[in-house]
């Protein structure tokens, strides 16, 4: 918790020595402008943020995994064409004309309610009639299937879309099929809603795939449409466990893939989108599979081949046919409907407003925790003084709203959410600004020891048991991060640890709940960020006060080699790192009483 | 008790005898592999389908609702190779015709999934070439 320092003879002498530098109020606010540039420099360049995500990813994949709606599983299917159906089929690469006809014929036998073709037909092919081609595509219309077909990325081709000449514009609906870049080890986690960033708003603009099938059915206008954040599924599909290999690595192949690399490294092997195989549509007709999985559902029918690009990169799975990425996308969009999450907000980036709040409020917790200013002391103590009535009338308010949240379905769910929170983050505050240090006995020291290897060893245990048995999201959240949270609680003692990490997470909740549907936010990253942070300015706060005991002691600028004006810029610079003030002392006892 | 032991000796050679033939033995057969199935194609899922010559896709011949009622009982064999396809005679030739396009008399069994075990999700290995580079370039 604190250093020793803190609370001995020293620090008395040292407030005396510091009395002529900074006042309480300058070094405060030097020391948060310090701790937001350290945070912007840390969370905006290749830093905490970066390296952290691909934790906070695997826990947010493991939320995902028990919270995701089974909405868009249902109503969602792949058809993949393998590279091993090439084989199978006499088929060479790139797919005939008559066989995507073939496939597109079948289609039609199984009544999907919409189709996407994700292979561009973009140049002409000598010795191959497009005719069939057009025509399977017209008859798949024409037996009131909306038929969508990825334009090229190419401009100023025929029609506008890219496409070659011969296919019947009247009978499909062209659609930009541009993917997000990758975040980091991450992967593509955004989804663009057209082929612009900004507005979709132009009727000219293409829409993407998802976007083109999802808009009429969930009631998304064009001027609403803006890039979403895509949240990876990852529930059991039977449909894909019946015939795919979905067997993970083992449990201690996941623990040496996390210590060496991180939770990331090991993924799923079988998508979350139920899917079949050409041959398996091809192949004798079922009326099962027309009715569980195909008939009304919205079918996505892209490739897998080798060498030929088209994979994309997710945090959940290994890599995947690039066509998933448009059948996740149209499966967040049925599943939140219009609250989908927003990558970003129209013009003013929210995500960026929800992140500066974030670090803002750590960083006036980190100038609170351990030796908080006086005046931060007297205002926070105040609210010890609020009447008992007040204060349990806002336990109730709180108490409420969550209650709220959990048993309605309303828009405004982060709005009614934010009531306890705020009240959380008044209480975090409080708690910082008041908790006197307590200097642990000895049998405490060897009990807290005790129960640290105890705590390691259970959660140790329990990660192999659950990585077993529901893989290594769910080890890490059900494991790794409550076991973390008790060690802090019972053997640090770090009650502020706690709460600012449970409001943080609260925070995230909030920014992911409508109205304001924001992704998950990187919620280790700050809690990382407040710890490496509060570990800084201890050190830095230690070392000012070694400094201040040497100055005392050689007082003589000769004996430090430096003139008396560098050792005056020198006394001032150290008193900018001490942390809490003469105030500090003289207040102890009564801090002690308020908490 | 040698007695005893004599017999867990014995069960332990017969264990292992079963187990070498275990390991060395073929596979057991798949469905493709299997004879072929006989039954009647007795009508179309679409209006009209494709025949194709000696399974040639370059040989096809479209057929009609009205061309197989004239035919029926059309006798169809399934491919040992492939769930794909069937044959029927037309004409004293041997065609195939795709599976899913034409309505049976009886469910044609398919013993085992071609597919199965098959991964979708992984990382292909990373080559500094793409897939027909050369091809058909005139």
């Amino acid at each position: 918790m604190s250093s020793p320092a803190v609370h001995d003879g020293t620090l008395v002498a040292d407030s005396v020595a510091t009395s002529d530098g900074p006042s309480a109020s300058t070094r405060t606010l030097v020391q948060f402008v310090f701790l937001a540039a350290l945070g912007a420099l840390l969370f905006n360049f290749h830093g905490i943020s970066m390296h952290l995500t691909p934790w906070s990813q695997a826990i947010v994949n493991a939320i995902v995994k028990f919270t995701y709606d089974q909405t868009g599983q249902d109503k969602t299917l792949v058809v993949l064409f393998r590279e091993e159906n090439l084989a199978t089929l006499k088929e060479s690469f790139p797919i005939s004309y008559a066989r995507h006809a073939e496939v597109l014929e079948a289609l039609t036998v199984y009544e999907p309610a919409a189709v996407f073709v994700d292979f561009a037909f973009i140049d002409e092919r000598p010795g191959q009639d497009v005719a069939p081609l057009s025509d399977a595509i017209c008859s798949l219309r024409a037996s009131g299937v909306a038929v969508y077909l990825a334009a090229s990325p190419l401009a100023g081709r025929a029609g506008g879309d890219g496409l070659r000449p011969g296919l019947d514009r009247s009978c499909f609906t062209p659609v930009d099929v541009q993917m997000d870049s990758e975040s980091g080890v991450s992967g593509v986690l955004t989804y663009r809603a057209c082929k612009s960033l900004t507005s979709c708003a132009p009727a000219d603009l293409l829409w993407t795939p998802a976007f083109a099938i999802a808009a009429p059915q969930v009631g998304i206008g064009r001027a609403d449409a803006q890039q979403m954040e895509i949240i990876w599924g990852n529930r059991v599909s039977k449909l894909n466990e019946s015939w795919m290999d979905c067997e993970s690595d083992g449990t201690l192949v996941h623990l040496r893939q996390m210590l060496k690399e991180n939770p990331l490294a090991s993924k799923r092997k079988c998508p979350h989108t139920n899917t079949i195989s050409v041959v398996h549509l091809l192949g004798r007709f079922d009326k099962k599979l027309k009715d569980e999985s195909v008939k009304g559902r919205t079918i996505f029918y892209g490739g897998s081949f080798e060498m030929a690009g088209d994979r994309v990169i997710s945090p959940v799975f290994d890599d995947l046919p690039g066509v998933y990425l448009h059948a996740m996308a149209y499966d967040n969009l049925l599943t939140f409907r219009t609250d989908y999450k927003r990558a970003e907000q129209h013009g003013l980036s929210l995500s960026r407003v929800v992140n500066g709040l974030l670090l803002l409020f750590t960083i006036v917790l980190l100038l609170l925790v351990d030796k908080p200013p006086a005046f931060a002391r007297r205002l926070m103590g105040r609210l010890g003084e609020v009447s008992p009535r007040l204060r349990w009338a806002m336990f109730t308010v709180a108490v409420g709203c969550v209650l709220l949240t959990a048993f309605t379905r309303t828009s405004l769910l982060a709005i009614l959410l934010l009531v306890p929170l705020l009240l959380g983050v008044v209480a975090v505050l409080h708690l910082a600004a008041t908790r006197p240090e307590r200097s642990p006995s000895a049998r405490q020291f060897l009990w807290s020891g005790f129960l640290g290897a105890t705590i390691l060893a259970g959660a140790l245990v329990l990660f192999l048991a659950v990585d077993a048995r529901y893989g290594i999201e769910a080890a890490l959240l059900l494991v790794v991060l409550p076991g973390y949270f008790v060690y802090k609680a019972l053997v640090a003692r770090d009650v502020l640890f706690v709460a600012t990490t449970v409001l943080l997470i609260g925070a995230a909740v909030v920014s992911f709940l409508p109205p304001i549907n924001l992704g998950p936010r990187n919620i280790v990253a700050y809690v990382a960020f407040f710890e490496v942070a509060r570990h800084l300015m201890r050190q830095a706060d230690g070392a000012a006060r070694r400094y201040f005991a040497l100055r005392r002691e050689q007082p003589d600028p000769a004996s430090w080699g430096v003139g008396p004006g560098v050792l005056k810029a020198m006394d001032w610079l150290f008193a900018l790192c001490i942390r809490g003030d003469d105030e500090e002392i003289r207040h102890d006892a009564t801090a002690r009483a308020v908490a | 008790m040698t007695r005893r032991l004599g017999r867990w000796r014995r069960a332990v050679g017969v264990g292992l005898v079963l187990a070498a033939a275990g390991a060395v033995s073929p596979p057991a057969p798949r469905a493709e592999d299997g004879p072929p199935q006989s039954f009647n194609i007795v009508g179309l899922r679409m209006n009209k389908v494709t025949l194709y010559r000696e399974c040639a896709m370059d040989k096809g011949v479209s057929i009609s609702r009205d061309d197989v009622e004239k035919r029926k009982p059309w006798r169809a064999t399934s491919d040992p190779k492939t769930s794909v396809y069937y044959w029927v005679k037309m004409d004293g030739v041997d065609y195939c015709v795709k599976a899913f396009a034409v309505e049976t008399d009886r469910v044609v069994p398919v013993a085992k999934d071609e597919e199965c075990r098959t991964r979708v999700a992984g990382r292909p290995p990373k080559t500094g070439a793409v897939r027909g580079v050369g091809e058909n370039c005139n």
